[in-house]
C-alpha cells in the first residue's frame, strides 16, 4: 500500500495554486522580485542591519494592497518566521507597520488633494495592525534538531493555509557551533544536520513555491583579512570589502538563489551609521540610513 | 521546555562528550530513564565512566538548588556577613582606610609595581599581621605563602616580626589584663614563623600544581585566612610564545582563586610586575602597565598599584568594587609598612622601628 | 528530543524500539528523514505504526507557531523599561534597560561596569518592588556598595529593600550554566515568590568564565558561546527580564581601536551595545568626591540610531549624570 504516494485534492491545490506574490517587495534590492521558489541570503556582521530589514520585509509581506483607499503596496502574504535566535521583536514589528500606515496615509493625502481623508484613530490603527499581524506566524527554535522537525511540520501547516508563501529564518547560522562541537571529528557529522534542513527546506521551497529569506551570521573572519587601522576605513563606498567567509555546508550554499551582503559605516563626527548592501539580485550596492523607524534609502553617488 | 538542558554545558571530560554526541545523547532528557550498564553499551564508555556521566547529570539536575550556595544568598544577609568580616591591616592606617578594612577577606587583591617598591614588603607585612591574635586587633590566622621568585628573605620577616610584637606588647602595657597576657606569651618568633606555611616555586608548572593542590589544603588547615603568590609574573613572563595558551592558563587560575577566595572565606593576595607599553596615540612614547596582559587585568577583584612620585612612595587604588579611587602615600622601614606621617604615640616607642629604608634589595 | 524512547507513544514500544535499532535507526532526525515506506519493510514494523509515531514526533517536539497578533498582546503586557539610575544612559538607552532584550556594557579595567551593575540594582529595588539576581563571576559583588548607594539616593533604610536582590556565584562557565537553569526552572515552577517578581538578571562579568575554555583547537568554546547567549535570551524574552552583561574591552591589533571581548560569535547575542570609553591611565579627578568621569557610548542598538554618546560621574551615589 503506497499511501504516500498520492495527494489529496488540498494538497494538490496547496502544491499547484498561486500564493501570494512578493513583486516590488523592495525594488531596491530585488527589482521585480523575488519570485517563488527563490532562496535570498542575508549576511553580515552584527550591528549591519540584517534583522531590520527582516522585520521591514515583513511589514511589506503582511500589509495588504491597500487600506482606507490608500495604497499600502503591500503583499498581503502570510508570513512563517522561524526565530532561532530570540532576536525578534514583535513591539518594534508593531511601531514598524504604524509608522508606515501614517505615512502611506501622508503621502495619500499630499497626492490626492483629498482633504476629507483623515487619519484613523489610535483603536483604528491598532486593530488593522493587529489584523496584519495575524498573517505573521512566528516560531521559535532552540536546536538544529528542533528546527529539522518543525520545518517537517510545516508541510501541513502550509498545505492547509494558501496565503503562505514566505518563510523566513533568523538566523540560519544560530546552531552552526554547536553543530560542529556535537559532531566530533567528521566533517560530514557535522554537517548533516544543516544538510537535513536543507533538504526539507528545498522540498518546501519546490513543491509550494516558497521564498525563504535568511539571515546568516558572520562568524568566522575572512581569510584574506588584512589588518586595517581605523584610520584607513572611509566612507567611500567602493572601498568597502564585500568578499565574505563561507562556512555554511554545501547544501546551503546550492539553495542560495541571490545574497545581500551587509556592511556598515560609521560617519565620522555625526554620530551616523550608514548601511550598505551588496544586494546580489539586482547586482547593485544600495546604501541607506534608519531614520526614526524608516529605512531611508540613498541615491547611489 | 523542561529536561532540555544540552550535555555540553556539563564538566563533562571531552572524550565522554564526544562519545556521547556519537551516540545520540545531546540533552538531559536523553539520558533519562537510562541504566548506566546500557549507556555503556551504546556509547562504548566503561561502566564507571557511565557512572560518573550520570551522577553529575543527575547531580545538577534535581537536587542542587537545594543546597545553600547554589540558592542564591540575599544581599541582605551578604551585607552582615561583610560587616562582620574584618579586614587584614598593613600597619598603614592610610592604606587601610584606602582598601575599606584592610585587606578584605573573600577577595583576590593584585599588588603590581616597579622592582623595589614594596610589594614583597607588603607581602611579608601581611603575612605576619595575619597572626595577630584577635585580642590584639587581627584575625589570628596563619598564610600559605607560594614564593615564584626566591624574594622571601628569612632575616627581614624576623625584623617584621619583631617589630608587631613589640607592638603587641606595648599594647599590653597600655591595658594589662589576664587574656592579653597570656596571647602575649605564646606570640613568640618562632611560632609566628611557623605560621606561614612556605611554598616555592620554580616555573609555571608547579604553580598550576600548588594553586590545583589547595583547597584540599585549605579544608585540613581552617586557620589559613590569606594565601599569597609573589609573584605571579614570573613563571609566565618570559617563557610563553602561545599568548593564547598563556591567556587560558592565566584566567582559568584567576577564577580558582576568586573561589577559593569566596568559599574558603580567605584573602588572596598576588604582586606582579610592570611592563612597558607603546603609547597608543603613536608619539613614540611609552608608559608603564602591569605586566601578563588585558585579559589577566580583568581577572583580581582589587588591584593596588604601587609606585614612586619623586622619592616618596604611593600607593593607588586603581581597581575595588566598594572603595572609590585614592592614591596614599607609605613607607617602609625596618620594622615594615608605615604610614609617612607617625603619630605621637609611637614616637615614643623604639628608635629602630623609625629608620625608613630607601630601598628594599632583592636578591 | 534525540533519542528516540519507549513509550513515547502507543506503538512505540520496546520491541519497535529494538527493530528499529536494528535498521540503525535510534533519533528522532533518524526516523523523521527516512522514507517510511523502506523502513516498514526493513523493519518488520507497520507502516500505519510508523506514520503514527511520526505525527507525535512532529506534535510533540516542533517548535509551537504563534500569530503575531498573540505575541502582541503578550507583549504589550509584560513590556518594562528599568532605569539605569543614571538619567543620562537612561536618555542614550531610549529609555533604559528594555525587558526581553540583553543588554551589554563594554569598558577596560575599573571603566565603571560593576558600578553601572550596581546602580541599576540600586534603582530597581528603590523604584519598583521588583526583584534582582545578581551573577557573580568574578568576585565583585559588594552588598556593602549597594547600601551606601541606597544611602546616598535617599533610601533611610536600604536594610529592608537589600533583601529584593539576590547574589548567585559562579566561577566557572558550568557553574554559570547551572546557574541560569536553577533560574529558568524556578520561574517555570513558580514556587518562589522572589522568581515571582524578579525582572532584572545582572551577569557580572560574563568574560571572567569564557576567556578559560575561549580559543585552542577545540571548538567547544565557540559552542558554549552559542549556548549561553541563547539561554541568556531565552530567560529575557521567555519570563520579560532584563537581562544587563558585562564584558571586557580590548585593543584591536595594532592598537588604537577598542571592541568588546569574547569574539564575533557573542557578538551577535546582546540586542544593546554600549561601550565606556578607555580613559587615561591615572583619573584625573583628585579628590574621590569630585567623582570620576567617564563616556559611554551606544554600539548598537534594534530601536535607535547607534553611536550616540553620553558622559557621567563615578560618585558615591554610583553612576549619576554629569551637572
Amino acid at each position: 500500500m503506497s499511501l504516500s504516494k498520492t495527494e489529496t485534492g488540498v494538497q494538490f491545490l496547496a502544491r499547484l495554486g498561486s500564493r501570494p506574490s512578493l513583486i516590488h517587495l523592495e525594488p531596491a534590492f530585488f527589482g521585480e522580485g523575488p519570485k517563488g521558489k527563490e532562496v535570498i541570503e542575508l549576511c553580515g556582521a552584527e550591528g549591519t542591519a540584517k534583522s531590520e530589514t527582516m522585520h521591514h520585509f515583513i511589514v511589506r509581506c503582511i500589509l495588504p494592497k491597500s487600506w482606507k483607499s490608500v495604497e499600502l503596496y503591500g503583499c498581503d502574504a502570510h508570513v512563517i518566521f522561524i526565530d532561532t535566535d530570540y532576536k525578534f521583536s514583535i513591539l518594534r514589528l508593531a511601531s514598524l507597520l504604524e509608522r508606515y500606515i501614517l505615512n502611506a496615509i501622508g503621502k495619500a493625502r499630499q497626492n490626492s488633494c483629498e482633504t476629507d481623508l483623515q487619519y484613523p484613530g489610535s483603536e483604528e490603527t491598532e486593530n488593522f495592525i493587529k489584523e496584519c499581524l495575524k498573517k505573521l506566524y512566528i516560531i521559535r527554535c532552540t536546536s538544529s534538531t528542533q528546527l529539522i522537525i518543525t520545518l517537517h511540520s510545516l508541510e501541513s501547516f502550509i498545505c492547509s493555509n494558501p496565503n503562505i508563501s514566505v518563510i523566513m529564518i533568523d538566523s540560519i547560522s544560530a546552531f552552526y557551533w554547536v553543530d560542529r562541537c556535537n559532531g566530533g571529528e567528521s566533517f560530514a557529522m557535522q554537517e548533516v544536520n544543516m544538510r537535513l534542513a536543507c533538504e526539507e527546506l528545498s522540498k518546501l521551497v519546490n513543491t509550494y513555491n516558497i521564498t525563504v529569506f535568511a539571515t546568516k551570521q558572520e562568524l568566522l573572519k575572512k581569510k584574506t583579512d588584512f589588518e586595517r587601522g581605523d584610520r584607513e576605513k572611509s566612507t567611500v563606498v567602493q572601498k568597502l570589502d564585500f568578499e565574505h567567509q563561507e562556512y555554511m555546508c554545501k547544501a546551503w550554499q546550492k539553495m542560495v538563489t541571490g545574497r545581500l551582503v551587509y556592511r556598515h559605516v560609521d560617519i565620522p563626527d555625526s554620530g551616523k551609521r550608514k548601511f550598505v548592501v551588496l544586494a546580489g539580485p539586482v547586482s547593485e550596492i544600495v546604501t541607506f540610513f534608519i531614520n526614526d523607524d524608516e529605512i531611508q534609502f540613498l541615491s547611489n553617488n | 521546555m523542561d529536561g532540555q538542558r544540552e550535555l555540553c554545558t556539563f564538566p563533562l571530560a571531552p572524550n565522554h562528550k564526544m562519545k556521547l554526541s556519537a551516540a545520540g545523547f545531546l540533552t538531559i532528557q536523553d539520558l533519562k530513564g537510562i541504566e548506566p550498564a546500557q549507556l555503556g553499551k551504546d556509547t562504548g564508555l566503561s561502566l564507571e565512566d557511565s557512572e560518573g556521566v550520570l551522577n553529575t547529570v543527575n547531580v545538577a539536575d534535581k537536587m542542587h538548588w537545594k543546597s545553600g550556595a547554589r540558592c542564591g544568598l540575599s544581599a541582605l544577609d551578604l551585607l552582615q556577613e561583610e560587616q562582620s568580616l574584618p579586614g587584614i591591616i598593613t600597619f598603614s592606617e592610610k592604606v587601610d582606610q584606602m582598601l575599606g578594612v584592610g585587606v578584605q577577606l573573600c577577595k583576590v587583591t593584585e599588588l603590581c609595581g616597579e622592582p623595589g617598591v614594596g610589594k614583597t614588603q607588603f607581602c611579608l607585612q601581611l603575612a605576619v599581621d595575619i597572626q595577630i591574635p584577635t585580642v590584639f586587633g587581627g584575625l589570628h590566622g596563619e598564610a600559605v605563602y607560594i614564593d615564584t621568585e626566591g624574594s622571601f628573605i628569612t632575616e627581614r620577616l624576623a625584623d617584621i616580626i619583631a617589630a608587631t610584637i613589640r607592638h603587641c606588647e606595648h599594647i599590653a602595657q597600655m591595658e594589662p589584663n589576664e587574656e592579653l597576657l597570656e596571647h602575649l606569651k605564646s606570640l613568640t618568633m618562632q611560632h609566628m614563623l611557623t605560621g606561614i606555611h612556605y611554598y616555592r616555586c620554580y616555573n609555571y608548572v608547579q604553580l598550576l600544581a600548588i594553586v590545583h593542590l589547595l583547597p584540599a589544603f585549605l579544608k585540613n588547615h581552617p586557620k589559613v585566612k590569606l594565601v599569597i603568590i609573589d609573584s605571579l609574573a614570573a613563571p609566565f613572563h618570559h617563557d610563553f610564545e602561545d599568548f593564547s595558551l598563556r591567556t587560558r592558563i592565566l584566567t582559568s587560575m584567576a577564577q580558582s582563586l576568586v573561589k577559593m577566595a569566596a568559599e574558603f572565606k580567605i584573602s588572596v593576595v598576588l604582586t606582579n610586575k610592570m611592563t612597558t607599553k607603546l603609547n597608543s596615540s603613536g608619539d613614540n612614547g611609552a608608559h608603564l602597565v602591569p605586566a601578563l596582559g588585558e585579559s589577566w587585568g580583568h581577572a583580581c577583584t582589587i588591584r593596588v598599584n604601587l609606585h614612586w612620585e619623586g622619592d616618596q612612595r604611593r600607593a593607588w587604588l586603581c581597581k575595588s568594587p566598594s572603595q572609590a579611587e585614592t592614591t596614599v602615600p607609605y613607607q617602609i622601614t625596618t620594622g615594615g609598612i608605615r604610614d609617612i606621617i607617625m603619630e605621637e604615640r609611637n614616637q615614643a616607642q623604639n628608635a629602630e622601628d623609625e629608620t625608613p629604608v630607601k630601598q628594599q634589595k632583592l636578591s | 528530543m534525540a533519542m528516540l524512547k519507549a513509550g513515547l507513544c502507543t506503538a512505540l514500544n520496546d520491541t519497535v524500539l529494538g527493530n528499529l535499532r536494528s535498521v540503525g535507526i535510534r533519533t528522532t532526525l533518524d526516523l523523521i528523514a527516512k522514507d517510511l515506506e523502506n523502513v516498514s519493510q526493513q523493519a518488520s514494523i507497520p507502516y500505519k505504526d510508523l506514520l503514527a509515531i511520526r505525527r507525535v514526533i512532529l506534535a510533540q517536539y516542533s517548535g509551537f507557531p504563534l500569530t503575531g497578533a498573540e505575541l502582541y498582546d503578550n507583549g504589550v503586557l509584560s513590556m518594562a523599561i528599568l532605569s539605569t539610575g543614571c538619567t543620562s544612559i537612561d536618555e542614550l538607552l531610549d529609555g533604559g534597560l528594555y525587558t526581553a532584550e540583553v543588554t551589554e556594557v563594554a569598558g577596560s579595567i575599573a571603566a565603571g561596569k560593576t558600578q553601572m551593575c550596581f546602580t541599576s540594582a540600586a534603582s530597581v529595588i528603590r523604584k519598583t518592588k521588583q526583584n534582582v539576581i545578581f551573577v557573580d563571576t568574578c568576585g565583585s559583588f559588594s552588598a556593602e556598595r549597594i547600601s551606601s548607594i541606597l544611602e546616598e539616593n535617599g533610601v533611610s533604610e536600604p536594610e529592608q529593600l537589600l533583601s529584593q536582590i539576590r547574589c548567585f556565584t559562579a566561577f566557572d562557565v558550568y557553574e554559570l550554566f547551572e546557574t541560569l537553569e536553577n533560574i529558568r526552572h524556578n520561574k517555570q515552577r513558580q514556587m518562589d515568590p522572589f522568581f515571582e517578581s524578579l525582572k532584572l538578571l545582572i551577569v557580572d562579568n560574563v568574560a571572567s568564565v569564557i576567556y578559560p575554555i575561549l580559543g585552542g583547537p577545540q571548538s567547544d568554546g565557540q559552542s558554549l558561546i552559542t549556548i549561553l547567549g541563547q539561554k541568556l535570551k531565552m530567560l529575557a524574552v521567555e519570563f520579560s527580564l532584563a537581562v544587563l552583561v558585562t564584558n571586557n574591552l580590548v585593543s584591536s591589533e595594532g592598537g588604537g581601536s577598542w571592541s568588546a571581548s569574547l569574539g564575533r560569535v557573542w557578538s551577535h547575542v546582546p540586542h544593546t551595545r554600549l561601550v565606556i570609553l578607555p580613559h587615561g591611565n591615572k583619573s584625573t579627578a583628585e579628590t574621590p568626591a569630585m567623582g570620576i568621569h567617564r563616556q559611554i557610548k551606544i554600539v548598537k542598538n534594534i530601536r535607535a540610531p547607534t553611536n550616540r554618546c553620553c558622559n557621567f560621574v563615578i560618585a558615591s551615589s554610583g553612576l549619576s549624570s554629569v551637572r
